[in-house]
């Protein structure tokens, strides 16, 4: 069947058509009725929101479980060890090392040599 | 109440049949189950005539909105989570068994056609060549104003006129 721009009536025959064949394979209303008051007396045995419930508790769980160990890998290293690591070099360490090539070798025991120098003693 | 509800829904379940399969076309979900949901909102209370328009379009307007929410936990089955909860794969997709499977060639061709129009378009067309509604009636069945309602038909119209030559060249 050639669509007719000039009316409707084409559309409408096709429509009807397809009406007609639908009313063939309609299901009855009692028997639709009866399924939906048996669908009420036993309804879902898992409802739909099971499916979101379950998988956050389990994550729930396994977080739970899993943060205090991680929590024991973080604690930090003792302040001494990193204390020397982190000190600054000392800013008088440019003549600190000529001075040291002509004495007689003796460390100074101030406290101002700087620790991360290898001296050639 | 509920069965003097029902009572008078039932002069109107062929339609509803009809209007049903065409909301479920192109998805996984079966008319007769989207029906049967209906017919249980209307039992329970669920589903009550707000007054607003006809009670035939308030029941359109049920069984349209039951279908969305079968489609929607329908896909929810089939996520990730649901498959591997169960341990089954997905379902395949049956979008076009309902065209290829159709026997009467015209009506497979309207359907082909109605099935490449926009969801609103062909929903508008649907109610007013099928079940004869005006386009006020199908706004309001559908949620939606009569101005856009008036667009989808008109623009439907012309585009399932369209698809259907280019099916149809003979």
């Amino acid at each position: 069947m050639k669509p007719d721009p000039s009316s409707d009536t084409d559309l409408k025959s096709r429509f009807a058509r397809q009406r007609r064949a639908d009313a063939v394979a309609s299901p009855s209303f009692a028997g639709t009725l009866a399924a939906a008051r048996a669908q009420k007396a036993s309804p879902e045995e898992w409802p739909p929101l099971v499916w979101i419930y379950v998988p956050v508790a389990a994550a729930a769980a396994i977080s739970a479980l899993i943060m205090p160990l991680l929590g024991e890998k973080r604690t930090s290293p003792p302040l001494a060890e990193v204390i020397p690591v982190l000190l600054p070099a000392s800013p008088d360490s440019g003549t600190l090392f000529p001075a040291l090539l002509f004495t007689d070798g003796r460390v100074p025991s101030d406290s101002v040599l700087p620790l991360h120098l290898d001296f050639p003693l | 109440m509920d069965d003097e509800l029902t009572r008078s829904l039932e002069p109107l379940h062929p339609d509803a049949w009809g209007w049903a399969r065409h909301c479920c076309s192109g998805s996984r979900v079966e008319p007769e189950d989207v029906l049967q949901i209906a017919y249980l909102k209307v039992i329970e209370g669920k589903a009550r005539p707000s007054g607003k328009g006809s009670l035939k379009t308030w029941w359109f307007g049920v069984i349209r909105l039951t279908t969305k929410e079968e489609q929607r936990r329908r896909r929810f089955q089939d996520s990730l989570v649901d498959r591997l909860l169960r341990l089954v794969p997905a379902r395949g997709e049956e979008a076009l068994t309902i065209s290829l499977t159709e026997p009467d060639e015209s009506i497979r061709g309207l359907k082909i056609a109605l099935s490449k129009l926009p969801q609103r378009q062909s929903e508008v067309l649907h109610l007013v060549f099928y079940h004869d509604f005006s386009i006020a009636d199908a706004s309001v069945a559908l949620g939606i104003s009569l101005g856009s309602a008036r667009t989808h038909y008109e623009r439907g119209k012309a585009r399932l006129r369209e698809l259907l030559t280019t099916t149809e060249p003979s």
